[in-house]
C-alpha cells in the first residue's frame, strides 16, 4: 500500500525533470514536417528545447486569442499573425515572412488533368482544407473559382480541418485527391508526376509569417530561436521543402 | 516525440481527477440517497447532465468560462488569477464535470441499495454519525464506491473533446494519450499510433473486467 501512495505521491508532485526552457510552437499544419526537422537540428545542435503543437492556423490564432500558452507562432498566412500584432497578442517587430508555400493538386495519376469532365467521372472526392480556417483551403477554393470549376467539383468536395488532414484523406484513400502543400508532398517523397504545382496566378500567394508572442516566458530563447531560423543553415533546409528559393530568399 | 510524456500525464490527470471525485462524490451521493425532497430530481439530472451532452459543448462552455477572454476574465484579473484555459489545472476541472455521473451514479445505486436500517440500528447502539460513516455507510456500500472510483479513472483516461476543447494538445502539459493518437493520425505516424491505441484498448478492457468482478453477485470483496 506504502509502496502504490509513495507512486501517486510521485506522480502527482515530481514535474519531469530537465524541461528548462521550454518553447511551445504553435505550427500550421503544412510547416509541421520542416520545422520538426528543424527543431530536431536546433535541439540537438544548439542544446534547445523546442516542442511543437500542429493545428490549422484558424484554429491555432483562437486558441492564442484566448490566452493558449505559446511562444511562437508559425502561421500558414501572414493575415492571422498581423493581427495578433493588432490585438498585442504578438510581438510586431518579430514578425518575419518565412516562407512561401505552394499549393498543389496531389492527383496521384500521372494522366489525370482536372476539368469539368474528369472531376465527375471516375467516382473520385477531392479533399480539401477548410477554406474558413486554413489559407490553403483558401487558395485552393479561389484557384478552382478562377478556374470555374468550383460550383462543378463542389459536391464532391470533402473538407478536412487543415491541410494535415487533407493529406491523411487521399493518403488513406486510392479515390480520394487532395488540394495540398508542396512541402507535403516533398517531405513524404511523393514522386514529382504524382502532383501538379498549381501556378499563382491563380490565387493569392501563399506567405506564410511567424510572430513570437507578448505572453512567452523565455523572450531570449524565442529570439535565439528565430536566429537560428534565418541562419543559413536553416534557410537551406526551408528551400529544401519548397517554401523558399535555393539562395533563402522568398 | 516523447513516447512517454502523454502516458505520464493521462495517468496523473486521472488520478487527481479521481480524487477529487471520490472526495466529493461519496458525501454528495450518500446526501442525495437520503434525500427525500422533491429537489433531488433536478440536483440528479444535472450531475447525469455530461453523460448525455456531447463533449464539445461542455468543452465549449468550460472553454468560455476559463479563457482570458470570457465573460470571467474581469473576475480572473480582480483576483490575481491566471485564466484555466489551456493549462493542467482547465483539463482537472473539466475532467471532474465530464466524469461526474460516472463516479457518482454507482454511488448513490449502492447507498440507496443498503438503505437506512443498518444506520438506524447503528444509531439505536448510540453510534454517533461519525461513526455510522465510517463502519456503517461506507463498508456496505463499497461496491459502488469502489465501481466509482475505477469508472471515473478509466473514463477521465478515455476523454477527448472535452480535453481537445480546453486543452490545446500542448506537449507535456495538455497532450493527453488520446489527443496524442489524434496527432499521430494527422501527421501520419501510424506506428506511435498503434501503440498508444493497443496500449488504451488493453486498459479498457483490463477497467470493465475489473468493474464486472467487483460487481459479481455473492462474491465479497
Amino acid at each position: 500500500m506504502q509502496y502504490i501512495l509513495s507512486i501517486i505521491f510521485q506522480l502527482l508532485f515530481l514535474a519531469p525533470v530537465g524541461l528548462g526552457q521550454q518553447l511551445q510552437v504553435a505550427v500550421a499544419s503544412n510547416f509541421y514536417e520542416p520545422l520538426s526537422k528543424l527543431a530536431e537540428v536546433y535541439n540537438t545542435e544548439h542544446r534547445g528545447n523546442v516542442k511543437l503543437s500542429p493545428g490549422s492556423t484558424g484554429k491555432l490564432f483562437s486558441q492564442i486569442t484566448m490566452g493558449a500558452p505559446f511562444d511562437l507562432f508559425f502561421a500558414a498566412d501572414k493575415k492571422h499573425p498581423q493581427m495578433l500584432i493588432n490585438s498585442q497578442h504578438a510581438v510586431a517587430k518579430s514578425f518575419w515572412v518565412y516562407g512561401h508555400g505552394r499549393l498543389v493538386l496531389w492527383k496521384k495519376d500521372s494522366r489525370f488533368r482536372l476539368s469539368a469532365a474528369s472531376i465527375s467521372q471516375q467516382g473520385l472526392r477531392f479533399a480539401i482544407a477548410n477554406p474558413k480556417l486554413a489559407p490553403y483551403g483558401q487558395a485552393a477554393q479561389e484557384y478552382l473559382t478562377k478556374v470555374h470549376l468550383w460550383t462543378k467539383i463542389k459536391p464532391f468536395l470533402i473538407y478536412g480541418s487543415n491541410i494535415g488532414h487533407t493529406f491523411q484523406y487521399a493518403y488513406t484513400d486510392p479515390k480520394t485527391l487532395a488540394f495540398t502543400a508542396l512541402s507535403q508532398m516533398i517531405a513524404r517523397d511523393i514522386p514529382s508526376h504524382h502532383y501538379d504545382v498549381i501556378s499563382e496566378e491563380f490565387h493569392t500567394p501563399v506567405e506564410q509569417a511567424s510572430v513570437i508572442l507578448t505572453k512567452s516566458r523565455y523572450a531570449t530563447e524565442a529570439i535565439r530561436f528565430m536566429t537560428f531560423m534565418q541562419g543559413k543553415g536553416a534557410l537551406s533546409i526551408l528551400a529544401s521543402y519548397g517554401y523558399r528559393d535555393p539562395i533563402g530568399r522568398l | 516525440m516523447d513516447f512517454w510524456s502523454p502516458i505520464y500525464l493521462t495517468l496523473k490527470l486521472a488520478t487527481v481527477t479521481t480524487i477529487i471525485l471520490v472526495a466529493l462524490g461519496i458525501p454528495t451521493a450518500l446526501l442525495l440517497s437520503r434525500c427525500k425532497h422533491s429537489i433531488r430530481s433536478p440536483i440528479e439530472s444535472l450531475i447525469t447532465l455530461p453523460l448525455i451532452l456531447p463533449p464539445s459543448v461542455l468543452g465549449f462552455y468550460l472553454l468560455i468560462a476559463l479563457s482570458s477572454q470570457g465573460p470571467l476574465e474581469g473576475m480572473y484579473r480582480l483576483f490575481g488569477i491566471e485564466p484555466l484555459a489551456f493549462t493542467f489545472g482547465g483539463l482537472v476541472l473539466g475532467s471532474v464535470f465530464y466524469s461526474l455521473p460516472f463516479a457518482i451514479q454507482p454511488m448513490i445505486n449502492s447507498f440507496s441499495e443498503v438503505g437506512e436500517m443498518p444506520s438506524m440500528v447503528g444509531a439505536s447502539l448510540r453510534a454517533g454519525p461519525l461513526k455510522r460513516f465510517f463502519t456503517i455507510h461506507l463498508p456496505l456500500a463499497k461496491r459502488g464506491i469502489l465501481t466509482g472510483t475505477v469508472m471515473a479513472f478509466a473514463h477521465t483516461v478515455g476523454e477527448f473533446g472535452v480535453v481537445l476543447l480546453i486543452g490545446g494538445n500542448i506537449p507535456g502539459q495538455t497532450r493527453l494519450i488520446s489527443i496524442a493518437i489524434y496527432d499521430q493520425v494527422e501527421t501520419l505516424n501510424f506506428t506511435q499510433a498503434h501503440q498508444l491505441s493497443g496500449l488504451l484498448l488493453a486498459f479498457s478492457f483490463v477497467v470493465l473486467l475489473a468493474v464486472s468482478l467487483i460487481n459479481r453477485p455473492g462474491r465479497p470483496i
